[in-house]
């Protein structure tokens, strides 16, 4: 570890030119970052060209709330020798009900996050983003899906008769 | 520019794409060209179906089934099979030498129970007494526990039977206990699952233990409307029609009140028959007695007044 946990300020630079200040401890939770301050001790000030300011925002709201779990998680264990199994349920289903309300985005702004994610290497972040897609997706005919996520149907008539018959059970309903 | 979820990298929607059911995988691969060709990707399928039914894991069933296979084993092993099956084609079905069962029981997601078996279904023995396939056989070394709290109606359990000839396969359990029964004298619990195809009920019994902490034994049999056990020819041809047959699905678990619904209705037609023939017998001992008596009576009166 190249700094002791004194709080370090580290500017973020979103690609419109917003300037964010965070602990070192919350932007060592994207590894892109981390990697960065690994490589070179006295860096404190990252440009990141790839995400906007609204959603590099919105990175740093998701890290510095992961960040507090995991410290008052620690500090309870520290406080009482040995972790309670029930407190430390609850904090996770606390921490759960907040990335399920943090994930109550509109399609757009939750591909920007994955883009994000993956830039920035956030693996909680990511592996949430991904599930809440995929959790859009199930459960609904093309038709559906392809409204949610504004897809443009490229596929011709034929095309689409010849998938559907491979699996036809799977579209008896909506017939 | 708004991003949209068709510029994201191939390997992050590939992510996405392995996070969902079978259902929703056939639905997104029939939006996009791109969609398709990423959800069509046989690696996918292929880990759905082993992660579904881990006992396809199974070396000789893993042989049997190269990787592109597994979208149209999914295809005939996740959906029911149709209740009405018929033979589309006029020429007799030629039946299988050997049947292949793979089971799964599931609780509440978490794998209790997997095995394959294999029975030899040429044998005039086979074919002539009634069907039947145990996955535990009475023995005793693979009892299994259930540990921890278990509730009988959340036991879901898989039981696929595949044609190791043409590799068609069918899965006849209804995934979910169509009925639960104590037995009176054992004290032992039957979960069971039914999937009635034609006329024939193919029932799945789970015999639970008497404090429901091990699985003693699980079997399928088929039987007709009497309640008769059918026998290995008939059972086979019915089965081998159902891998043919077209398969149903519904959403939100309806298939399984279907299936549920379908086993109600034929243990109530059983009962009615078993109740009409039951008075018919009595009817016609009624009759038997009547001309009795009144040869009876007659023999008595030509004795009497001669």
């Amino acid at each position: 570890m190249a700094r002791s946990s004194t709080e370090n300020m580290i500017t973020l630079m979103s690609s419109d030119g917003e300037e964010f200040m965070v602990t070192e401890k919350v932007a060592r939770e994207c590894t892109t970052i981390r990697n960065m301050l690994e490589d070179d001790c006295v860096i404190t000030n990252i440009p990141l060209p790839n995400v906007t300011s609204d959603i590099l925002s919105m990175v740093i709201e998701y890290c510095m709330e992961h960040v507090a779990a995991a410290e008052k998680a620690a500090a309870e264990t520290a406080e009482k020798g040995s972790s309670s199994a029930p407190a430390a349920a609850k904090a996770n289903k606390d921490l759960e009900e907040w990335d399920k309300a943090f994930m109550n985005v509109d399609v757009y702004t939750l591909c920007d996050l994955i883009l994000a994610a993956n830039y920035l290497n956030v693996s909680g972040l990511l592996d949430l983003t991904i599930q809440t897609a995929a959790n859009l997706i199930k459960g609904k005919s093309p038709e559906q899906i392809r409204k949610t996520f504004h897809i443009q149907n490229d596929l011709s008539l034929e095309e689409e008769e010849k998938i559907r018959s491979q699996t036809p059970w799977a579209f008896e309903k909506s017939e | 520019m708004a991003v949209n979820i068709q510029d994201l990298h191939p390997d992050i929607l590939t992510c996405a794409l392995r996070r969902l059911d079978g259902p929703s995988l056939a639905a997104v691969g029939c939006t996009s060209s791109l969609l398709r060709s990423l959800s069509s990707d046989p690696s996918i399928w292929r880990d759905l179906c082993l992660s579904s039914w881990p006992s396809l894991g199974n070396p000789q069933l893993l042989s049997f089934f190269p990787t592109s296979k597994y979208q149209s084993l999914f295809s005939s092993i996740f959906p029911f099979p149709c209740h009405s099956t018929q033979s589309q084609s006029s020429k007799p079905l030629s039946l299988t030498r050997n049947l292949i069962s793979a089971v799964d029981l599931h609780h509440r997601g978490n794998l209790i129970f997997s095995k394959v078996m294999e029975v030899d279904t040429s044998s005039s023995w086979f074919l002539g007494s009634p069907f039947g396939v145990g996955a535990l056989e009475g023995q005793s070394s693979q009892l299994v526990s259930l540990i921890g709290e278990i509730n009988l109606s959340e036991l879901s359990l898989s039981w696929i039977l595949i044609d190791p000839e043409s590799k068609k396969a069918v899965n006849i359990s209804s995934r979910r206990p169509v009925a639960i029964d104590r037995h009176w004298y054992t004290g032992e619990t039957l979960v069971r699952y039914g999937m009635v195809i034609r006329d024939l009920l193919i029932s799945v019994v789970v015999t639970c233990g008497e404090d429901c902490g091990q699985v003693k034994e699980i079997s399928m049999t088929v039987e007709d409307e009497d309640g008769i056990g059918v026998c290995g020819k008939e059972s086979l041809e019915m089965l081998m029609e159902a891998m043919e047959g077209t398969r149903i699905w519904k959403s939100n678990g309806e298939e399984e009140l279907e299936a549920s619904r379908r086993y109600d209705e034929f243990i109530k037609r059983r009962r009615s028959r078993k109740e009409s023939k039951a008075r018919k017998e009595c009817l016609v001992d009624l009759c038997c007695t009547g001309i009795s008596a009144v040869v009876f009576v007659s023999i008595f009166m030509l004795v009497a007044f001669k």
